[in-house]
């Protein structure tokens, strides 16, 4: 609806993006009203700085000690690179080489979400029958082959008009698996962690996990651009397929090495 | 119909209000996150935005987290 909206006024978002703000704090305040009890903490006296020292190098000690966690980590390395690499290149590929109004932007976006949703609920029941690397595998895979049918529609633009909506049949084959790749993710982002540790340390086991995202944002999103300005479409998604096959290797090969 | 139905789910008074304040916030945040797939997009035909641009758009929701070690800290000492 908003991608409706903005073909037809391209500055709606000056009167949506306030509205959406304050439902924002509405959202948040919902959740302050919940009940709960605080849990009783122990005060103890440490500095500020030295409780993130040591913070930082417990997410060390864990990376060392347990591999099979290092190993996971090392392949979301990967993927997290290629993601956050395409990422911006994609969106410039669906406005500049494709030239996609916001209606078909949204289409895509919206079929990637639906295809997500009614897949989580078996993917939910897989991820707690499968080991959690043999599972990123499947994530790594669907990323994979939405970078690689994205690659195609360079070479392969069949498409056609469908009242508002330009769909280019590869595109669409490369948004469905981007609804895997979603649905997949979701789970493994949120909850992978934990199936390498005992309950009291997943709140520990998360936090590496987080820190290492921010970590490789730091430089992914901006090395993709420039690998595209030097490259190009093809190269760039080209990388960030390669880099999705080391992640996939890194994990069949953690499997047979340490078992969970 | 019936399988849907939060009756038969027996949840207590404070869960079933849990249940109805997660569920106004879930669908709140829907809402904002389906509008907000558009944001790049806006900002490279709308604004006119760079290349690099829309990657740093991208890389600054993600580097926060660099700091959620930080911040957890600070909200243990409040």
């Amino acid at each position: 609806m908003f991608g409706l909206l903005l073909d037809f006024d391209n500055y709606a978002f000056t009167y949506v993006y306030p509205i959406l703000s304050i439902l924002g704090i509405i959202s948040i305040f919902l959740l302050t009203l919940i009940n709960y009890d605080t849990p009783k903490t122990i005060k103890v006296s440490v500095k500020l700085l030295d409780a993130i020292k040591t913070s930082y190098l417990e997410l060390i000690t864990i990376l060392k000690k347990n591999k099979p966690y290092r190993d996971f980590e090392g392949g979301f390395m990967f993927y997290g690179f290629a993601w956050m690499a395409t990422a911006a290149v994609i969106t410039i590929f669906m406005k500049e080489f494709l030239n996609l109004n916001y209606s078909s932007i949204a289409f895509y976006k919206n079929l990637s979400n639906i295809i997500a949703i009614i897949l989580l609920p078996f993917f939910g029941k897989l991820i707690g029958k499968l080991d959690p690397r043999k599972f990123g595998v499947y994530t790594f895979l669907s990323l994979l082959l939405h970078l690689l049918f994205m690659m195609l529609t360079e070479y392969m633009p069949v498409n056609f008009q469908f009242f508002k909506f330009q769909l280019y049949i590869t595109l669409i084959i490369s948004f469905v698996f981007n609804g895997f790749f979603i649905a997949t993710m979701a789970l493994l982002w949120g909850i992978g962690s934990s199936y390498f540790c005992k309950k009291e340390d997943a709140g520990s086991y998360q936090s590496v996990h987080l820190t290492l995202v921010g970590f490789r944002g730091l430089f992914a999103p901006i090395v993709g651009v420039f690998f595209f300005e030097l490259f190009g479409f093809t190269s760039t998604f080209g990388i960030g397929i390669l880099s999705l096959t080391i992640a996939i290797f890194l994990m069949f090969w953690s499997i047979k090495k340490y078992i969970l | 119909m019936k399988l849907l139905s939060i009756k038969n789910l027996n949840l207590s008074k404070i869960e079933l209000k849990t249940f109805k304040l997660h569920a106004s916030h879930m669908f709140l945040e829907g809402i904002i996150d389906g509008a907000l797939i558009l944001n790049e997009f806006i900002l490279v035909k709308g604004l006119f935005g760079s290349h690099y641009q829309i990657s740093y758009l991208f890389q600054f929701s993600v580097i926060v987290l660099l700091f959620s070690v930080l911040f957890n800290e600070i909200v243990k000492r409040r």
